[in-house]
Parts: C-alpha cells; sequence; structure tokens
C-alpha cells in the first residue's frame, strides 16, 4: 500500500477508511486475514479427498478407475498390428443379467471369464463406474443351459494333442540346426509336418517360425518348458501377463448354429509356449452346434506373442472367452 | 518423456492449486473490506470505484484462465502418452489409460478452480456496483 501512495495521487482515504471502520476494529488487515482462511480451507479440502481416504475415512466417495488390458469389444478384424483394446474391468459377469440390444453384426465378444469352472481364477473387483453405451456387455446371458456338454471335445482335446506331437518332434530336430539358418529350415519344417497331417496349423506355425527366426534355441526351450511345465503361468487373456494375439482371426459362425439362432460361449484354455506357439488347446467351457469347433478353429488360424512375466517371455495356459452372438 | 508427466503433475495442477488458493484468498479478503468500508468517507465516486475495485481483476483473470492451464496440462499428457504409445508399440494400454487419466485431471482441476472463482467474482462484482449506487444515493448524483 506505500508503493500506491507512491505512484498515485488519488484520493487514498478510502484505504484508512477500510481498514479503520472495520466493525470488529481487527488490526489485522483484511489480506491476512483472506490468505490464511483461504490456506486453510484448501488444506482441509485435500485432506478430505486425499489423505481420509487413505487412513480408512471415506467423507467423500471416490471412484477408483483403474483400466485394465483386455481383449476388444468389437469387429476386430484380427489385422495384425491391432492392439488388445483397453476395457474398463467391471464387475464378475454373474451380476449382469441383461441383454443389449445394441450390437450392431455378429461379432466375436473377448471377455475375462467370470468364473471358468475347469480353472480356478480369481482376479479383484475393479471399477462400478457405469459401462459406456458401446461397451457390449460383459458375458450376458445366452449361455445355451439346456445343450448337454459336448462329448466329442475330449476326442477334440485328444485329436489336438495329437496333432501338436508331430510339431515337437520337429522342434527337436531343428534344435540341431545352427541359429545361423534357423529362420528358413524352421519355417519350412513345422510347416510341412502341419501339412504332412493335413491339419490347417500352417498359418500359425509360419508366423512361429517368422517369430523366432534367428534363435533356434526358441523352439527347442519352448518345447522343453511346454514338456517340462516349469515356468508355465497361468492367465487368461486381457490381464498384463497374458499372451496377445498378433494375428486374430474371427471365426466363422457355424451355419447350423446361425439357422437354428443358437448363441453360446466358448471357453478355452490355450496352453502358448514361450515362443507364441499354441500347443495345445482345452475346452475349458464348451457350447454345442459347433461353436466350440468354430472358436478352435479360429485360434488355430490365429497367431499369438508369449506371455511375459517381468519381461521375460514365458509359457503360459491362458484362457480365452469367445462369446457367439446373433444379431 | 516422462518429464511430461512430471510435469503436469507437479506444474500445472500445483500452478491450478496456488491459482485456487489466491482465488479465494483474493475474495475473502474483498468481502471483509466490502463489510467494512465506510462508503461517506470518499470525496470522488471515482476514488471510491478505484478502492472497491482494487483486486477484482485477479479473480477475473484466474476464473478465466484456470480451464486453459487445465487444458494445457491434459495437452501435455495426452502428448506424452502418444509419445509412450509411439515408443513402446501396444505393448502395455494400462500405462496409456494411466496417462490419458492423469491429463483428464488436469481439465477437471482447471474447471474446479474456475468455477468458484468465477461465482466469487460476479458476486463481488455485484456487491461494488451496490456500494457504488448507494454511495449515489448518499450524495445525491444524478
Amino acid at each position: 500500500m506505500a508503493s500506491q501512495q507512491k505512484t498515485l495521487s488519488m484520493d487514498f482515504s478510502g484505504e484508512a477508511a477500510v481498514r479503520a471502520e472495520t466493525p470488529e476494529g481487527r488490526s489485522i488487515p483484511a489480506g491476512t486475514i483472506g490468505i490464511a482462511a483461504s490456506t486453510i480451507l484448501h488444506a482441509l479440502f485435500f485432506v478430505a479427498l486425499l489423505i481420509l481416504p487413505a487412513a480408512g475415512v471415506h467423507p467423500v466417495k471416490t471412484f477408483h478407475i483403474t483400466f485394465v488390458d483386455g481383449g476388444e469389444a468389437a469387429g476386430g478384424n484380427g489385422s495384425p498390428a491391432s492392439p488388445p483394446g483397453p476395457m474398463l474391468q467391471a464387475s464378475p459377469a454373474p451380476a449382469r443379467q441383461h441383454t443389449p440390444p445394441q450390437a450392431a453384426q455378429r461379432r466375436k465378444d473377448i471377455r475375462h471369464p467370470a468364473a471358468p469352472p475347469a480353472i480356478a481364477r480369481t482376479f479383484p473387483e475393479k471399477i462400478q463406474a457405469p459401462q459406456p453405451a458401446a461397451e457390449t456387455p460383459t458375458a450376458a446371458t445366452t449361455d445355451a443351459p439346456s445343450l448337454p456338454p459336448v462329448p466329442q471335445t475330449h476326442a477334440e482335446e485328444a485329436f489336438i494333442a495329437a496333432k501338436t506331437d508331430p510339431v515337437e518332434n520337429v522342434g527337436l530336430s531343428t534344435a540341431a540346426i545352427p541359429t545361423g539358418g534357423a529362420a528358413y529350415p524352421e519355417a519350412a519344417g513345422p510347416e510341412t509336418a502341419g501339412s504332412g497331417n493335413g491339419v490347417p496349423f500352417g498359418g500359425t506355425a509360419a508366423a512361429s517360425g517368422s517369430q523366432t527366426a534367428g534363435s533356434g534355441n526358441g523352439v527347442s526351450s519352448g518345447q522343453g518348458t511346454a514338456a517340462g511345465g516349469s515356468g508355465v503361468i497361468e492367465t487368461a487373456f486381457g490381464e498384463a501377463n497374458a499372451p496377445r494375439f498378433i494375428h486374430r482371426a474371427m471365426p466363422v459362425y457355424p451355419p447350423l448354429a446361425r439357422r437354428r439362432g443358437r448363441e453360446g460361449r466358448v471357453v478355452l484354455a490355450l496352453l502358448i509356449d514361450k515362443t507364441g506357439k499354441v500347443r495345445k488347446i482345452d475346452v475349458a467351457e464348451g457350447a454345442g452346434f459347433g461353436l466350440t469347433e468354430a472358436a478352435i478353429a479360429a485360434v488355430k488360424r490365429s497367431t499369438f506373442a508369449p506371455a511375459r512375466v517381468h519381461g521375460k517371455e514365458v509359457a503360459s495356459r491362458a484362457v480365452l472367452p469367445i462369446r457367439f452372438r446373433l444379431e | 518423456m516422462e518429464y511430461l508427466s512430471a510435469l503436469v503433475d507437479y506444474g500445472i495442477l500445483g500452478l491450478l492449486v496456488l491459482m485456487s488458493v489466491a482465488s479465494l484468498a483474493i475474495a475473502i479478503e474483498r468481502w471483509l473490506a466490502y463489510r467494512g468500508i465506510a462508503v461517506g468517507r470518499f470525496t470522488d465516486k471515482r476514488a471510491l470505484e478505484f478502492e472497491l475495485t482494487k483486486r477484482l481483476h485477479l479473480i477475473a483473470t484466474i476464473g478465466s484462465n484456470a480451464p486453459y492451464i487445465g487444458l494445457l496440462g491434459t495437452v501435455l499428457g495426452i502428448m506424452a502418452t502418444f509419445y509412450t504409445m509411439g515408443m513402446e508399440g501396444f505393448a502395455d494400454t494400462g500405462k496409456i489409460m494411466v496417462g490419458l487419466s492423469m491429463a483428464l485431471k488436469a481439465t477437471a482441476v482447471g474447471l474446479l478452480v474456475a468455477i468458484p472463482s468465477i461465482v466469487f467474482y460476479n458476486l463481488l462484482l455485484r456487491r461494488v456496483r451496490g456500494i457504488i449506487l448507494q454511495w449515489e444515493l448518499e450524495n445525491e448524483r444524478r
């Protein structure tokens, strides 16, 4: 206020008037009171908002939204560079029982399974925020409950297991090849083995062959890990550690199921080795009318990046739910 | 560009908090001043007006600029997020989402600072107008 006296020659009796005429006759200038009160109020605000919740008291309810890397909701054509879209991790699926009308066309939903019966997994419940309308909701309804378990599941499993053996054998043989020239022989090897069996593993093999190009150790050590079982982590698609799709092939909706209007949910457990090759496909939850087979065929046409623990690739047994819905 | 997220967190949000404290402090001070002013002491209406509107412009500046500062924080946060996305490919979308949420926090805080500031400013402005009119009535100026 002294500086104002210097710069301006005006009637400054007002300043004194303000000071002297305060009703309570304070000697503290109003400015100091203002700053002090403001600081105290802000401090209280922050304490209420930030510190008290940490201490356990919740005067203000705040939502903690965490985002989990998950499968993408709609229309992912499995283009090579498409990343798994982030999704809001909502409360477990059984809580929701509504069917939304807004699935525009047939598409595959990848979701965390609520609690797949064959695989015991628990994951913490995350946000309670309402899901945006664009999000197709988690595992709603339409698990055809009346369908009996498909008997060919076990036969399928055995079939798949038998099919993977030639691949492993090829892995043994390529281990002998020096690492420098591993790329081509390796790519050729699994492919010939695959085609020799008449099994459409070609896509997977070629991609994983190029994946492990330059490291012949990859296949042998991956196979060793798969065979040994040590270091195999249990995970589910969408978790931070989980394997990811490099190329995601969309399953073909079986014509029989489509004609009958059958929808369903198939939960697969994929044994993916360190190189990202699918070693084994287990059906944790099957559906009838060819849905299971369509899901398995789609997985075989897809390519995966292996799971990572602390940045290192590991073999994993990953749960993958696939929902078939008609629109 | 990790420094960007630190810049947003401490720089932008800290600046917004400072502005909020300043805005509320000035508002309280002005309100106390208006309560205690003796209108009769002023002989010139312009002197009264000068005295009354002393620090109001600061509240107005804070109220109108806080959203922009918050927006700046958001833009910086999104820049950092895109940079991270570009560098790491699509490896960890969790980190991307955390970065984006941090960015949106800046806009939210900016708005939280601006809304009360504008309210205070308008209330104080109205009070100033009322005091000047009161002075005019007392001095029978037309």
